[in-house]
């Protein structure tokens, strides 16, 4: 990746069409069909093709951010120690996150 | 009118410093003219300039914070005092001269002359009209470095990302339908740094003093890396 500009530029824009979408389809939730209580969020959340939306939209998340912030870290960053320092810091921030995003979806499936 | 100008001589200075000049304004008189006149009151101060008509892009400066040609800058549009830099982000050799080599480097990568796999013909290489426009916007840049030196990724890595300025003429050889070196030219720019430091701010469409696209183009050679890819 680090010696191709178009796949990670590409990449980014996908990931970014894909949550711009999701973000509609979860606005049109809270708009037209509020959850009356947690627990219904929950069940909402748990359903296999909501879940499904949920997950790709939380690996879009996590693939937008690393390439954003390797993006800016390439900008700023010269000293290439510095830099692979900082993308180990928020690449396992970034994973941290994801996993327990992924853990929270998949529970709600579970519960549901 | 007062100008304040920098000024900085590397063999005598500590360090850059800002002079005021006092000039007087005559009607339809061009930034160019009014630093002549500077210079005609302090012969040490040194700025490029040549053709005095937007042609030769000698005289790109920073003027009240922006890039432009100071030939076809009238001063009667500028705020004073008429603050003036050099072009920013380039090594300075003296006062408004810069360095502008590393500027130079970055066009040169993008070899730009046309590429013909084909023998020659034995008369010129034909277009037809549409072929000719696909290159109005591109053809007309006269390299005088105002938009590749007001692009904040160009100053934060001005020996890898091309610049505005080399990307158009890129794109100016991938838009000609008489070279046939595209896809050696696509994939030399599909890289982390050629081409993709650019983040679409458009501080290069801003300044540009021909009015042209730089963005525009980068956008042109996105798209046309999309297209050829596998």
């Amino acid at each position: 990746m680090q010696n191709n500009g178009l796949k990670p530029w590409l990449l980014q824009r996908l990931t970014a069409l894909y949550l711009a979408v999701w973000a509609l389809v979860i606005l049109g939730k809270f708009l037209f069909a509020p959850p009356e209580s947690f627990a219904a969020w929950q069940g909402w959340v748990g359903t296999p093709l909501c879940a499904t939306g949920f997950l790709i939209a939380i690996l879009a998340l996590l693939g937008h951010a690393w390439i954003g912030l390797h993006e800016v870290f390439i900008d700023y960053l010269h000293d290439w120690r510095i830099r692979i320092s900082a993308l180990t810091l928020f690449g396992l921030l970034l994973l941290g996150s994801g996993l327990w995003l992924i853990r929270a979806v998949l529970s709600a499936t579970l519960l549901g | 009118m007062e100008l304040r100008i920098y000024r900085y001589n590397p063999d005598t200075d500590q360090e850059p410093r800002m002079v005021s000049y006092q000039v007087e304004a005559e009607r339809g008189m061009m930034l160019r003219e009014a630093l002549m006149a500077v210079q005609r009151q302090d012969e040490s101060f040194t700025f490029r300039h040549s053709c005095g008509e937007g042609v030769c892009g000698s005289d790109g400066l920073n003027v009240n914070g922006r890039n432009m040609l100071a030939c076809i800058t009238p001063v009667e549009e500028l705020k004073t005092p008429i603050e003036v830099r050099p072009l920013p982000g380039r090594p300075v050799i003296r006062d408004l001269v810069v360095d502008m080599s590393g500027f130079y480097a970055q066009y040169e990568k993008t070899d730009p002359w046309l590429k013909p796999r084909d023998p020659p013909p034995q008369r010129e290489i034909r277009q037809t009209p549409e072929q000719r426009d696909a290159l109005d916007g591109l053809y007309e840049c006269i390299m005088c470095g105002c938009c590749s030196t007001a692009c904040p990724s160009f100053w934060w890595n001005p020996d890898k990302f091309l610049g505005p300025q080399a990307l158009l003429s890129a794109a100016r050889f991938v838009a000609d339908s008489r070279d046939q070196a595209t896809a050696e030219r696509l994939a030399f720019l599909d890289d982390r740094f050629r081409l993709f430091r650019c983040h679409g701010i458009m501080n290069c469409v801003e300044v540009c003093p021909k009015g042209l696209n730089p963005t525009k183009a980068i956008g042109y050679l996105k798209r046309r890396m999309l297209q050829e890819s596998p």
